[in-house]
């Protein structure tokens, strides 16, 4: 039930056609994971919480450190050393008091991925490496679970939203892993990628918009320009493909 | 016949830092062929040592995905062909 203040303090956006009083509510009951408390953690997790989700849950096991401060906003000076999920909670409930912050200090594994999203409503893939973003898609896809895609590369970024059932996978998009290397990357880069993941997130809760689904949405900051490719789901997909005994 | 390959920022710096790279060929595998011949350094980038395309590359063709068992599909005229390299950066 949303208060006086919540009416008054998410005014602007309750105004916005489709959205509504019953859009926030939904966003106050909701319980987002995010994955990753970086680059593209922290703009995602800032626009949830003003946005008022009532609850983000954030997992990150790194401790922030100098050359993290380019891009990584919810991180400051005074935070080098200290756990990023606790850094992230005090900003975030200082940003928004009235929603619920879970930080979680740990890495992902194939042993508590499970439980790590279970009884959530959406995942934001907002990680630093293509491993575990392989895991969380295919667990977003046993749990049912939508799950929103984004990586950075330079000036370069892409997202996608995956409707597990509905619409192709990171899987179905990807097959393989390259070698792993030291990323470059501008910090609005993921500020830009990290805001579509909110949005995204933010449109399949309150059911406003059409989502990005079965389109991989990529960025060039180079050239400033945003180029949509169609992605279908692959028949044999190992994560969510007629090969797991799913229907296409 | 002529195609234009878009390539991932991540390919630019294997392309002379194009964006774009104007081939030609009846399949898609033959204008990937052309544009290596342009630009060798994306060989490796591409391809494994048996010709394969790396598991981690993705090709689209007229706005869909080309796999790697589908490289002989016609390269339309004018089609634009987008290459990209797997990212994870966050």
């Amino acid at each position: 039930m949303l208060t006086p203040e919540d009416k008054q303090r998410y005014d602007r956006q309750i105004m916005i056609p489709g959205f509504g009083e019953a859009g926030q509510e939904k966003l106050k009951q909701a319980k987002i994971v995010i994955a990753g408390s970086g680059g593209l953690g922290s703009p995602s997790a800032i626009y949830l919480a003003a946005a008022g989700v009532g609850t983000l849950r954030i997992i990150d096991h790194d401790k922030v450190e100098l050359s993290n401060l380019n891009r990584q906003v919810l991180h400051w000076d005074k935070d080098i050393g200290r756990s990023k999920v606790k850094s992230a909670a005090e900003k975030l409930t200082q940003l928004n008091g009235r929603i619920r912050v879970e930080a979680i200090a740990q890495t992902i594994n194939d042993m508590n991925v499970a439980a790590m999203v279970a009884g959530f409503d959406v995942i934001i893939d907002a990680l630093d490496n293509l491993p575990t973003r392989f895991l969380l898609n295919k667990a977003a896809i046993d749990h049912g679970i939508p799950f929103i895609h984004g990586a950075v590369y330079g000036l370069e970024g892409r997202a996608m939203t995956i409707i597990p059932g509905q619409s192709a996978c990171l899987r179905c998009l990807y097959q393989g892993i390259p070698p792993q290397e030291k990323f470059p990357v501008l910090g609005t880069t993921p500020a830009v990628i990290g805001c579509i993941q909110a949005t995204e997130a933010i449109k399949l809760i309150t059911g406003i918009g059409v989502p990005l689904t079965n389109r991989l949405l990529i960025y060039d900051g180079f050239n400033m320009k945003f180029t949509e490719l169609t992605v279908n789901r692959k028949k044999n997909c190992e994560h969510c493909g007629t090969k797991k005994g799913r229907q296409l | 016949m002529s195609n234009t390959i878009n390539l991932a920022a991540y390919l630019r710096s294997y392309a002379d830092n194009k964006e774009s790279v104007t081939v030609k060929g009846k399949t898609i595998q033959e204008c990937l062929n052309y544009l290596i011949k342009q630009h060798p350094g994306l060989k490796k980038m591409l391809f494994d040592q048996d010709g394969q395309l790396h598991n981690y590359v993705s090709i689209f063709a007229a706005n869909e995905i080309v796999y790697a068992d589908q490289m002989d599909k016609p390269a339309k005229d004018g089609d634009t062909i987008h290459i990209l390299y797997i990212i994870g950066g966050g």
